[in-house]
Parts: C-alpha cells; sequence; structure tokens
C-alpha cells in the first residue's frame, strides 16, 4: 500500500515537473493586435505644451516610415499619448492610464527629469520596458534595468560644455545659470564638478531661478558683477530661456554664453529675436549638422510640417526609429502559419528589455545608439552657435560609452 | 422610511460600497486616480476648517503638504521609520509649523494681506526644499520611499492602499464634523461671520484662528505623508501655487464650510480631468470652463446647492410618516 502511494506519488511529481519543463509552455503566442501600441505620457497641457507638441511630431513621423516599412513584423506601430498636465500627479495618472486602461506593452516615460523619478517606481513594480528623455545623472544611480535614456545624459554633456568653455573659447572666469528644477540642479552641479576636477576651475558665481520666472535681472547683474567673461546656462523651459537671452541684451552682458540644449530650440529664436545670436549650445540636435541622416530628416520635417525640427522632435523621432529596429529584432511579434503572433505580455516585455540593451551604434538624426552599463544609449552632442537665428555647427563630440 | 432611518440606510450602504470598491475595480490606473482623489479630499478639508469653518483665506495648504511629505519620506528613508510612526510624525510636525506660522501672520493679518502672506509662505516652502539640499536631496526629490506597511499586513499595491486611503478619509471628514458642531466649531463659525461680534461676544478670535490653522496643517501634513507613501518619490516642483488653487477650487465647488463639500469637490475635480482625457489638449480649456461655470453659478458649491431638496425631501418622509401613522 505504502509502496504504491510512493509510486503513484512518484510518478505525479515527475509528471508536473515534465509539463513545467516544456519548452515554450510559457511562451504560447497569442494572434498579434491590429496595431502594436506604445505609450507616451507626453504635456499636451500646462507650461511646457509647445514641447510636447513638438515631441509628438517627432513620433508621428518616425511612425510614417516604420509603418511603411511594414511596421513591427507586419503589424502596424502606433503610440497612445496621454496628457500629463506638466505634474508630477499627471504624469503618474497619465502613466497607469496607459499600463492599466491601455494595456501598452511598452511606453515613452517623458523628458523631464523629476516626472522620470516619479514614474521609476512603477516601471520598476510593473517591469515595463520605458524609454525616457530625462537626463539628470540621478536617474541612472537608480539603476532600475527597464528604464532607457534615450538623449545623452547631464554627467557627458556637462564634461563636453566644459570642455569647449576651456580649450575651445579659451575661459577661466566662468559664472553658472539655471533652473532650479531638477534638470538645471543637476546640469549645473555637473558641469561645476568637470570645470573643477578638469581644469580646476571654480565657478565664480551661481544663480538661479524657478521655472516660470519673469524677471532675471538679479541674476544676470550679479553675473555681470563677478567679473565673468563666460557663462553656461542650463534651463527647462525654452519660454524662460528666450526672456533670459533678451534681459541677457537688455542689461549689456557682453560674454560668451553656452546653453543647455533647451537653448537651440526652434522656438526660442521667435521669441527672444535678435537676442538669440551670438550664443552656444550644447544642442542635442542642429539643422546645421551635415551628417547625410540628418538633412533627410531635416528635408522631410519640413516638408511635413513646414517647419526646422529642433531637439523636440528629433530625440523622439530618433528614438523611435531605434526602437522599432529592437522591437522587430526582439520577434515581440512573429509570423506563424502566415498570421501574426504575438509573445505574451511578461514574455514580450523581457524580449524588448534584451533587444534594447543589446542596441549597437544604430545611426540616427541624433546620433549612434549604443546602450551602455547604464542603460543611457547616446553618448554625442553638437556643439552650434547661433548666428542670423540660425545653427552654425562647430563640433560634434562624441564620449566613448562604457559597455558592460 | 423615516428621514434618520433613510439616512442611515444610505451611510451604511455607501460604506458598503466603498468597503468594496476595489473588487469591482480592477484597474490600477483607477485605484490610483481613486487614492490621489482621497489625498485631496484630506487636503481639501483641512482648507475647509480654516477657510470654511474660520472663513481665513490660505493658500498654506500645499506647503503644509509638502512638510508632511518630506517628514514622512525622510524619517521612512533616512531612519527607516515605519509607517506608523511617519504619518503621525509628519501631521504633528506640520501642525507645528501651522502653529508656528499662525502666532505671528493671525495675529495682525487679514482678508488679502492674510492670503498674500500665505502664497509667500508657499514660496517660501518649496524654496526651502529646493535648496536645503543636504536635507532635502533638493531639485533631485527624494526616491525609495517605501510602501505602508502595519506589521504582517502590507499595502504594496494601488487597491491596498485604498483602504488606507479610505479609513483616513473617513476619520478626517469625521472629525471635521466633530469639530464643526462642537464649541470650537460655533466659535469658528462665528469668528467667519463677524470676528469683531465674535470677540465681543467673549470668543478668543486669535486663540480659535490659531487652532484653525494648526488643525488645517495636521491634515495637510498627514495627507502629505500619505501621499509620499503611496507614490514612492517626492520632489519641490509638486507642491506649486497652482496646486494651492487647485485645492481651493476643490473645496469652493464642493462646497466650503460644508462637511460635505471638499468629498464632493476633491472627487469631481479628480475625475472630471480624467474623463476629459480623450480630448487631449483641449481637456484643459473644458475644465476649465468648467471650474467657471461652477463657480458663477453654484456659488454655494455642489452640496450648497442640492442641501435646499434634501430639505424638502426630508419634509416629505417626515409628513408621509405622520399621516401614515394618525392614518
Amino acid at each position: 500500500m505504502t509502496r504504491r502511494f510512493v509510486a503513484s506519488s512518484l510518478a505525479v511529481a515527475l509528471l508536473c515537473m515534465a509539463i513545467a519543463a516544456v519548452p515554450g509552455a510559457a511562451q504560447e503566442l497569442a494572434p498579434a493586435p491590429k496595431t502594436f501600441d506604445v505609450g507616451f505620457p507626453v504635456e499636451m497641457s500646462g507650461d511646457a505644451a509647445i514641447t510636447g507638441d513638438l515631441q509628438r511630431k517627432g513620433t508621428e513621423m518616425a511612425l510614417e516610415k516604420i509603418n511603411a516599412e511594414g511596421g513591427i513584423n507586419g503589424v502596424p506601430m502606433r503610440f497612445i499619448y496621454e496628457d500629463t498636465k506638466g505634474t508630477n500627479p499627471g504624469a503618474i495618472s497619465a502613466f497607469n492610464k496607459l499600463l492599466f486602461s491601455h494595456n501598452v506593452i511598452m511606453s515613452f516615460a517623458t523628458v523631464r527629469s523629476t516626472m522620470v523619478h516619479a514614474l521609476a517606481p512603477i516601471i520598476k513594480e510593473n517591469e515595463v520596458p520605458a524609454i525616457f528623455g530625462g537626463s539628470a545623472w540621478s536617474l541612472s544611480e537608480l539603476e532600475v534595468p527597464w528604464m532607457f535614456r534615450v538623449r545623452t545624459d547631464d554627467r557627458t554633456v556637462a564634461q563636453i560644455m566644459a570642455k569647449f568653455m576651456v580649450e575651445d573659447l579659451g575661459h577661466k572666469k566662468i559664472a553658472g545659470l539655471h533652473d532650479s528644477d531638477a534638470f538645471g540642479t543637476g546640469g549645473f552641479v555637473e558641469t561645476a564638478k568637470a570645470l573643477k576636477e578638469m581644469y580646476g576651475i571654480d565657478v565664480l558665481t551661481e544663480q538661479k531661478y524657478s521655472t516660470g520666472t519673469k524677471d532675471y535681472t538679479a541674476q544676470l547683474l550679479a553675473i555681470k558683477n563677478s567679473g565673468a567673461t563666460c557663462v553656461f546656462a542650463w534651463g527647462t523651459r525654452l519660454e524662460d530661456d528666450a526672456i533670459i537671452l533678451r534681459q541677457k541684451a537688455q542689461l549689456g552682458l557682453e560674454v560668451d554664453f553656452v546653453g543647455s540644449a533647451s537653448y537651440s530650440s526652434t522656438p526660442i529664436r521667435d521669441i527672444a529675436g535678435d537676442s538669440v545670436n551670438g550664443i552656444y549650445s550644447a544642442a542635442g540636435f542642429t539643422v546645421a549638422n551635415d551628417d547625410p541622416l540628418v538633412q533627410e530628416y531635416v528635408k522631410e520635417f519640413q516638408a511635413k510640417y513646414g517647419e526646422l525640427p529642433d531637439e523636440n522632435s528629433a530625440w523622439t523621432y530618433s528614438s523611435t526609429l531605434m526602437l522599432a529596429d529592437a522591437l522587430r529584432k526582439a520577434n515581440v511579434i512573429q509570423v506563424v502559419d502566415g498570421k501574426p503572433m504575438m509573445l505574451p505580455t511578461k514574455e514580450a516585455r523581457e524580449a524588448i528589455r534584451q533587444a534594447l540593451k543589446g542596441v549597437r551604434d544604430f545611426k540616427t538624426p541624433m546620433g549612434s545608439y549604443t546602450c551602455d552599463k547604464w542603460n543611457n544609449m547616446l553618448h554625442e552632442m553638437p556643439i552650434i552657435q547661433i548666428v542670423d537665428r540660425k545653427d552654425k555647427l562647430i563640433k560634434v563630440v562624441s564620449m566613448e560609452p562604457e559597455l558592460e | 422610511m423615516a428621514p434618520k432611518n433613510a439616512k442611515t440606510f444610505t451611510l451604511i450602504a455607501a460604506g458598503v460600497v466603498l468597503l468594496f470598491l476595489p473588487k469591482f475595480i480592477p484597474s490600477n490606473y483607477q485605484m490610483t486616480v481613486i487614492n490621489l482623489g482621497g489625498i485631496y479630499m484630506i487636503l481639501a478639508a483641512g482648507l475647509n476648517v480654516i477657510l470654511g469653518f474660520t472663513g481665513l483665506m490660505s493658500f498654506t495648504q500645499v506647503a503644509f503638504w509638502g512638510i508632511g511629505s518630506y517628514t514622512a519620506g525622510l524619517l521612512a528613508v533616512e531612519h527607516g521609520f515605519p509607517f506608523l510612526l511617519t504619518v503621525p510624525a509628519a501631521a504633528f510636525l506640520t501642525a507645528a509649523v501651522g502653529f508656528l506660522l499662525g502666532l505671528p501672520s493671525l495675529r495682525k493679518l487679514k482678508k488679502f494681506y492674510l492670503a498674500v502672506t500665505t502664497i509667500g509662505f508657499v514660496h517660501i516652502t518649496r524654496l526651502i526644499l529646493e535648496n536645503w539640499t543636504s536635507l532635502t536631496r533638493g531639485a533631485d526629490g527624494l526616491p525609495g520611499i517605501p510602501k505602508p506597511a502595519i506589521g504582517p499586513l502590507r499595502f504594496d499595491t494601488m487597491h491596498e492602499f485604498y483602504y488606507i486611503t479610505l479609513i483616513s478619509c473617513f476619520l478626517l471628514i469625521w472629525l471635521t464634523a466633530v469639530i464643526k458642531n462642537s464649541r470650537v466649531g460655533r466659535a469658528m463659525q462665528a469668528i467667519r461671520e463677524d470676528d469683531l461680534a465674535a470677540e465681543v461676544m467673549g470668543v478668543n478670535v486669535f486663540k480659535y484662528k490659531v487652532l484653525a490653522f494648526t488643525i488645517s496643517a495636521f491634515y495637510g501634513g498627514l495627507g502629505g505623508a500619505l501621499y509620499a507613501h503611496l507614490v514612492g518619490y517626492i520632489s519641490p516642483d509638486i507642491f506649486t501655487f497652482e496646486e494651492a488653487v487647485t485645492v481651493l477650487c476643490m473645496l469652493m465647488i464642493g462646497g466650503s464650510g460644508l462637511i460635505a463639500g471638499p468629498v464632493v469637490g476633491a472627487t469631481l475635480l479628480t475625475v472630471i480631468p480624467e474623463w476629459l482625457r480623450f480630448m487631449q489638449e483641449y481637456n484643459a480649456i473644458i475644465y476649465g470652463a468648467a471650474v467657471v461655470v461652477m463657480a458663477v453659478y453654484m456659488p454655494t458649491g455642489l452640496v450648497g446647492l442640492t442641501q435646499p431638496y434634501w430639505r424638502r425631501l426630508a419634509v416629505l418622509f417626515s409628513s408621509a410618516k405622520k399621516n401614515g401613522g394618525t392614518g
């Protein structure tokens, strides 16, 4: 009796083990949806709605190209946008809606570092691949394996700016101006650190402001009085940057001005007028770059929207192209017996994560994407000067990615 | 059914629905909205004590929210305090800040001057949170705030957290009802109607104003602590003047001075923007227009608007019972 009981128990256990060990049992394919949906929480209202609009133009243009080439293994790719309203609680609601109401497999996760920080716990908990544009280095320190940065991180940009100010422009008396949000503060700290560590230069004065400030007289006069010959600026909102440049011209502050990427955006030239002329910017993207990929993109963008692209549309365009390539390689959608089939959500997410980790030297108008050990994918930046409200490329600076 | 029984029945039914609500809402997204709505409800209820009951124009609720968030967040992240300690610590510390702010500002300042002072306090609080980097980690914010755990009970999901929000909202709204109908509440309402007359009648106006400020800060701090544990990340740019105006709108639209005002206002102004998401960039215009219409045509708030109908209903029930009883 006992022997029979032990034998039958053993048989049942072996049967269970055999079922569990069947290859592909956990990877049962299901019919693919009509579209492969990717979420995108983006500013549609609030103080940064202009940048949100530009970002959507970039993704939509990339989608046309991707879907004309057959989408993701035969299934058209589509973005679902939800408004972040420019606030962290708004971004959380938008991201949750994308994840749990639209049931997206993966998502973008905004360009604002503080919002990405707010979304990070959700991304980590739900193990969702998320592409983000926030550049604060502190995001890398979170070490969330599901988050992939597709713009150059602040630490790299800061080193590029410091090198340019000292080696190319020859300055030693340098002041800093920045938005007091996560992006601006992080950028200032990293640039000041790079100046000190690379050249032994201390920043003469640190001037900061809150997003949406309308009068920068106090900050600009403090810079003037510090005796600085060059100022580097980290701004989040291009409307603020434009006012700063207008007031800089009004106050007669004759110093070399090296701004972060927002200083190279297209709308700033309309808002700031001629006062934008002469400034330098560590631009994430420039139309003056004679790289054929950039020129082709600029031509297509102008034909479609009747305006010149800037970094806001370029990073979403470039990263969408890179993502589509990764999705195809991840085999999230496979054609079985002539029908498109899709991996289950969990497996699909892991496959996408692995595919993004494996991205190497994928050329786009923003530069070449290579995923490093921090999941940072872009490691270069053009330095431009604005002349007659147009970009003049000074140089493209690349840094070597730290691979795993 | 007698009006009293009808009221009891309605409350019990509402209680049962609220208790089992997560069973009918599988989406994490909707539960997040409900939890955030609950936190706004607590903030608006706190504002109700100071503005609705006492008639003092204040925007400080968002600053108290920030102080409470950071107190709970820092205690949990830096010192490993459990949830059961971070929440009361945040509430009482914020109440102490409210008390200290009330002492100098409520002695002389009234109406617009007080409002301007409170706006200043909101900006100062945000600047301190941004610039006291060694304590608050500055603009980068404070990540890694743990989800609540009470002994073996863990509240990791939005559905589990809902019960913390529900109990907190219930207790704090009930507390405002107790305050309103107490001697303290009547003193506050006397100050709201005419502070000079109240003083002549023997009400210590300054004492009750400071008390209202302290209670309101307690609510703000508690709401902040819950927010920190709910979201897991806080940064100074959340606690803006715009958010203070949102909380004010919630109270005004729900019904200032009425117990159910913050409940209705916070629910509507949290849910409506989510409903309007399908309108994408136009939702802000529709939302703004709806708020203006409600403010213009319903100055007593939605709860105030429906009160005459409830009274009429109560009279109908009462007369029906009388007729039934004699017939």
